[in-house]
């Protein structure tokens, strides 16, 4: 890696009573004399974790089946959730939950109003894509079958 | 019409407390009132800590006549950058510059499109305004290659420095008061800053120079998220993970605090418009490196150390030169504070005066 240091590679000091060069040189000679290794790991080598927005992905069914099932099942989530435990720090969380009803109920409400209406439109278009797919099939068949007529008018 | 009657408004999508672009906004307002004129700031997004009525929304921006001015703080994608075009009055933008797309994508899809339509918009709207006042020369040469054909200045972010004379936070100075040696990037946790490259580069330091050395990096991860987590498994992948400090949002005091801990900066980032953090470290005498891309090397002008490669072997030696020879260390600040002259507020907000006057509104 050192010798991967070159001038044009390095600094730019323009501080007039700085002598770089001999600064340069200095620091050619002390990566040299410390032996650095490659850094073990690139930050490439590092696995992103799974996008949940991905930019081009693949198009699967099983996934787009597993997906709707699960948005089908938890669209609707409750403002009341349950408190574990007993005792004093349960009564107070209840109070808690109580008071600030009025704020997280109508919240909660739109969210899921606007949750439901995300599984209606990705249902619509589950079914536009099975549309779609029933099409394919269908214009495969026919180009098989062309594909067989043109044969048969050249034999 | 005398200049009392005359307005010289502001626009931007977000405003907050503390943040650069935000804090260039509120001084041109104080500057312009000084001047004489009807000011105000108008925002989409106002942030909560900012004083109460300093800042109006959008929506209860007054009726304006064409001989009013517009300065338009343009720096993301927003329905606002259309809207602009279509008010009447004369319109000033002030470039910000914007994250390039490709940057953002792997981890905040949301934030690549924004930025992404707000570079759209930029050359969109190139006809609607005529003079644009960009932070830097770099800044200048995206507007005149994006085919500005107006006016074009360049007028640094006013900077108030003397905001940095406060006291540090003490907790902060107290908990790192141990002797070893302070690494520091300040800015958003963001892959544009190439956080990695100096974390690589405090893994040589570290490793081969000076295993009592610790890195913080001082910015917040909100929207980003994804990159931190991979920043921090990065850490822990090269065994540096104990020696790396993640401050995420920090008060304005806690900034100073690990600026004075701090025996070098190190910026690494691959894109910016001008690029605060480097001033402060300047004004607050720690010795910079950092890496010549965009508008980094503009915003150092020959001060600090500019790093043409990212030989980041180099960058640890740079490191500990800087913190071990005394001559060189006093020499590069030196050179800094010369470099500081040309930020100072005075100056740049001379420059801004003079820049207004020339509108002749």
């Amino acid at each position: 890696m050192a010798e991967n240091i070159e001038k044009k590679n390095t600094e730019n000091i323009t501080s007039e009573d700085i002598d770089v060069e001999a600064i340069m040189e200095q620091i050619r000679e002390n990566i040299k004399e410390r032996g650095y290794d490659k850094i073990p790991l690139s930050f490439e080598d590092i696995p992103m974790s799974q996008p949940v927005v991905a930019g081009d992905v693949d198009y699967d069914g099983m996934i787009l089946k597993q997906e709707l099932q699960y948005l089908n099942n938890n669209w609707n989530n409750n403002w009341n959730v349950a408190i574990s435990g007993g005792g004093l720090r349960a009564k107070f969380k209840k109070v808690v939950r109580k008071i600030t009803r009025f704020i997280i109920a109508p919240i909660v409400a739109f969210q899921n109003e606007y949750n439901a209406s995300n599984v209606r439109a990705m249902q619509q278009l589950a079914a536009y894509i099975k549309i779609t797919e029933e099409y394919r099939a269908r214009v495969d068949e026919l180009e098989r079958q062309i594909a067989e007529l043109k044969k048969g008018n050249h034999e | 019409m005398n200049k009392k009657e005359r307005k010289i408004l502001q626009m931007m999508p977000t405003i907050t407390f503390g943040d650069g672009v935000s804090n260039d906004a509120l001084a041109m307002d104080r500057i312009l009132r000084d001047m004489g004129y009807k000011t105000g700031i108008y925002a989409q997004n106002i942030g909560s800590r900012l004083p109460a009525g300093v800042v109006q929304k959008v929506e209860k921006l007054p009726k304006l006549s064409k001989d009013d001015v517009i300065l338009y703080h343009f720096s993301t994608g927003t329905d606002l950058n259309k809207q602009i075009a279509e008010l009447p009055g004369r319109k000033v933008m002030v470039y910000h510059n914007i994250t390039p797309k490709h940057f953002l994508l792997p981890y905040n899809a949301d934030g690549a499109n924004l930025c992404d339509s707000g570079r759209k918009d930029l050359s969109l709207v190139r006809d609607a305004f005529e003079m644009c006042i960009a932070d830097s020369e770099y800044n200048r040469q995206e507007l005149v290659e994006l085919g500005y054909r107006c006016r074009a200045e360049v007028l640094p972010i006013l900077i108030p420095f003397e905001d940095y004379d406060q006291e540090p936070d003490k907790r902060v100075l107290e908990m790192y008061k141990d002797g070893k040696t302070n690494l520091l990037f300040v800015g958003r946790i963001a892959p544009n800053k190439c956080q990695e490259d100096v974390i690589g580069t405090f893994y040589y330091y570290h490793k081969y120079i000076n295993p009592e050395s610790r890195l913080f990096l001082v910015g917040s991860e909100e929207g980003m998220e994804r990159y931190q987590e991979r920043l921090s498994e990065y850490a822990k992948k090269l065994g540096i993970e104990e020696n790396i400090i993640f401050t995420g949002k920090t008060k304005f005091t806690e900034i100073l605090a690990y600026y004075q801990l701090a025996d070098v900066f190190v910026c690494m980032s691959e894109h910016e418009g001008f690029c605060i953090p480097l001033l402060e470290a300047m004004y607050l005498n720690v010795p910079v490196i950092g890496y010549d891309a965009t508008a980094v090397g503009e915003t150092m002008g020959g001060s600090g150390v500019l790093l043409k490669g990212k030989d980041l072997q180099a960058g640890a030696e740079w490191i500990e030169l800087l913190r071990t020879n005394e001559q060189i260390r006093g020499k590069i600040l030196k050179g800094q504070k010369k470099r500081l002259e040309y930020f100072s507020t005075k100056r740049t907000e001379q420059r801004f005066r003079e820049i207004v006057e020339s509108l002749g509104v």
